[in-house]
């Protein structure tokens, strides 16, 4: 199977932004960097693709039997996914404790904590 | 609520297989006056009563506000893909990879992650992760004296988190060293510089990197991730080591954590390296696979002289920001970059009525001194639906009207304006 | 079945004079122990060790073991051609698998180290 990289083709996106709203403002030539990172270059399409089989690959414990390890052998009910993504919980931002200016944003996380 | 199958007909058939009459007789090797009698836990409750439970938590937190509060983590829009794809059991359910035969998936991924960590921060090899960038600071330090082992000496530059630091001092507590604030590289087995800094400010850092290779010292910088879209990498400035809290990169803001630590370092340094390293080798067939390398610096075999005690790794979080970096690609970075910076620049071209703090150019967070004190105005906006920021007197950093904003490419042009004037209308009402 | 010319020490190191320099080894028992070796950490040449000190530590696929100065003295010389081929460790560990040559040796430490003879009755020992 390709490396993601393998399955690049130069141009292509997965994700574009709206178009910038604001003037673009370009940093000081000293303080940037000389080339672009060489990430991949693929579509949304592509990855898709390419992590879903990257996925049959494994032995995940919903899928098989594994008698190996202690603290990773043990089942999970699907809600514990479900309650971690309540956008509540995943979109709270960690320095709304940091003053209390700001501890009325975050009043449900340190209940639950 | 039971997720666990067995009924009590099924542990009766299991205790007559293995010959036992109770349960309690697996436990009979440790002494009845060892074991625990009660314990005060309530009975438990149905999956719907325990959703119903945590989302009356869930919404007394204040999430719909425009958010501009950074100080180290970042509201970055993270693409559906990404949660579609690392969402996939057989990622999230699947074991720790040392059997390379069930986890070429796994150890793929990881593979391909550790590449993108090198490409963008332009480091030769990338571990397969660590718990998040404040333990990643403490051990870039632990590493550095493990490579300069006469000396014992931490260096911190104040451009570094405070909350790094403070990590830094718990971790090191107990151990031999010495840690000092400034940029003097003199006997030091490392300086530890962050760019941007805390308060925003970034620089080209390369001066003192060669000072400190002259010194004897390691250079360690830790970066901001979406930020290398534009800026000088660690790499170009010379650095030792790299390190980063990943969060940026594709990972919800969570309360703080699970979070994703990333270090990278030099060919030289590869052995001196903590955590999981995922190399590439042939099958008995002669087909390319995937297995943990250079194992012999982790406990499991080093034992008290390992890299370190992390025997773990942030594989789902790994992931995550490889698929978020597969997605905006090469040029989705630096497009995510020049929209931070810009709109950050805007913004702080409508704050004529406060002073910017920034003795220097900044990506896309910096330090304003408003014209009256910063926790009342946070508050002030909080009520119009703003997440101003962060009040700098409470995490050390300031005074009491001292403010650290962030932008990211989420705040369009109609909230930054509005919320530009609405700072100017409370801060100087 | 173990070299003649050679010292031996309690924890399976090897040393041999050779031209007034000492050289130092893992004797073949050891190596097998270890299993394919991966990878050899050297000392500094010019460091000062005194005897039963941390010199090295031999990595294998299985293990990390230190690797102790059979006798006080200095390091003069160490075995680059294990950097690229760890693998000598295990085929020729008497002979091209040494590790690290010193000097200024204390030759009464030497005088108490095991002989051959008395290595292999040692080891016989330990399989037991």
């Amino acid at each position: 199977m390709q490396l993601i990289y393998e399955k690049s083709r130069e141009g292509r996106r997965g994700i574009t932004l709206d178009a910038l709203d604001v003037p673009q403002v370009n940093l000081p030539d000293n303080l940037q960097r000389a080339h672009d990172a060489r990430l991949p270059e693929v579509s949304e399409f592509d990855a898709v693709r390419h992590f879903t089989e990257l996925s049959t690959r494994n032995f995940g414990l919903d899928s098989h039997f594994y008698p190996l390890g202690s603290c990773t052998m043990k089942y999970n009910p699907k809600i514990a996914e479900v309650v971690a993504a309540l956008p509540g919980l995943a979109a709270n931002h960690p320095h709304t404790s940091t003053s209390e200016a700001t501890w009325d944003q975050c009043q449900g996380s340190f209940e639950l904590i | 609520m039971s997720w666990i199958p067995a009924t009590d007909t099924d542990r009766q058939e299991m205790l007559d297989t293995i010959g036992i009459s109770s349960i309690d007789d697996l436990f009979s090797s440790i002494p009845d006056d060892l074991r625990l009698k009660s314990w005060d836990i309530p009975e438990g409750i149905s999956e719907m009563s325990t959703l119903a439970t945590i989302k009356r938590m869930a919404n007394k937190n204040t999430v719909d506000t425009v958010n501009f509060m950074g100080g180290g983590y970042y509201d970055h829009y993270i693409p559906a893909a990404v949660d579609a794809l690392s969402s996939r059991s057989e990622f999230y359910t699947a074991y720790t990879p040392y059997q390379p035969e069930c986890a070429q998936g796994t150890l793929q991924s990881i593979y391909e992650y550790q590449s993108a960590i090198c490409r963008l921060t332009d480091m030769e090899f990338a571990n397969a992760s660590l718990y998040e960038g404040g333990t990643a600071v403490f051990e870039a330090a632990t590493m550095s004296m493990r490579i300069n082992r006469k000396r014992n000496k931490i260096v911190c530059h104040p451009s570094m988190n405070p909350n790094y630091r403070a990590i830094l001092e718990s971790h090191t507590a107990n151990l031999d060293v010495e840690i000092v604030d400034g940029d003097d590289p003199t006997d030091a087995a490392c300086v530890i510089v962050q760019n941007p800094a805390f308060d925003g400010t970034i620089q080209d850092f390369s001066a003192l990197g060669n000072a400190c290779h002259e010194a004897g010292a390691l250079f360690v910088v830790s970066f901001y991730p979406i930020s290398l879209g534009l800026l000088k990498t660690p790499g170009e400035m010379g650095a030792d080591i790299a390190i980063a809290e990943g969060q940026s990169i594709g990972i919800p803001l969570s309360f703080g954590g699970p979070y994703l630590g990333i270090l990278a370092t030099l060919k030289k340094h590869v052995r001196k390296m903590p955590g999981r390293i995922c190399g590439e080798t042939v099958d008995s067939e002669g087909k390319r696979g995937f297995v943990l390398t250079l194992q012999a610096r982790e406990q499991h075999i080093r034992r008290e002289k390992a890299m370190s005690n992390i025997c773990s790794n942030q594989a789902l979080c790994a992931l995550r920001a490889l698929i978020y970096l597969s997605l905006m690609g090469k040029q989705g970075l630096v497009d995510i970059a020049i929209h931070c910076h810009s709109k950050a620049e805007y913004l702080k071209s409508k704050l004529g009525f406060a002073t910017i703090l920034n003795e220097g150019a900044t990506f896309n967070e910096f330090s304003v001194r408003l014209p009256k004190d910063a926790r009342e105005i946070v508050k002030a906006l909080n009520a119009e639906g703003f997440n101003a920021g962060i009040p700098l007197i409470d995490i050390g950093r300031g005074e009491a009207n001292d403010l650290l904003i962030a932008v990211t490419e989420k705040r369009t042009r109609e909230e930054l304006d509005a919320f530009a004037a609405m700072l100017e209308k409370i801060s100087c009402s | 079945m173990f070299p003649t010319d050679t010292k031996y020490t309690k924890d399976h190191e090897w040393v041999r004079e050779e031209n007034g320099d000492y050289i130092v080894g893992i004797t073949s028992f050891a190596a097998e122990q270890l299993g394919d070796i991966t990878y050899v950490e050297m000392p500094e040449i010019g460091t000062q060790f005194a005897i039963a000190d941390e010199v090295a530590t031999v990595e294998s696929v299985k293990a990390a073991s230190d690797i102790f100065a059979p006798v006080s003295g200095t390091i003069s010389e160490i075995n680059e051609a294990l950097e690229d081929q760890p693998e000598l460790v295990n085929e020729s560990p008497f002979e091209q698998g040494w590790f690290f040559k010193m000097n200024n040796v204390s030759t009464e430490e030497l005088e108490v180290l095991m002989d051959a003879k008395a290595y292999e009755i040692f080891v016989q020992e330990q399989d037991h």
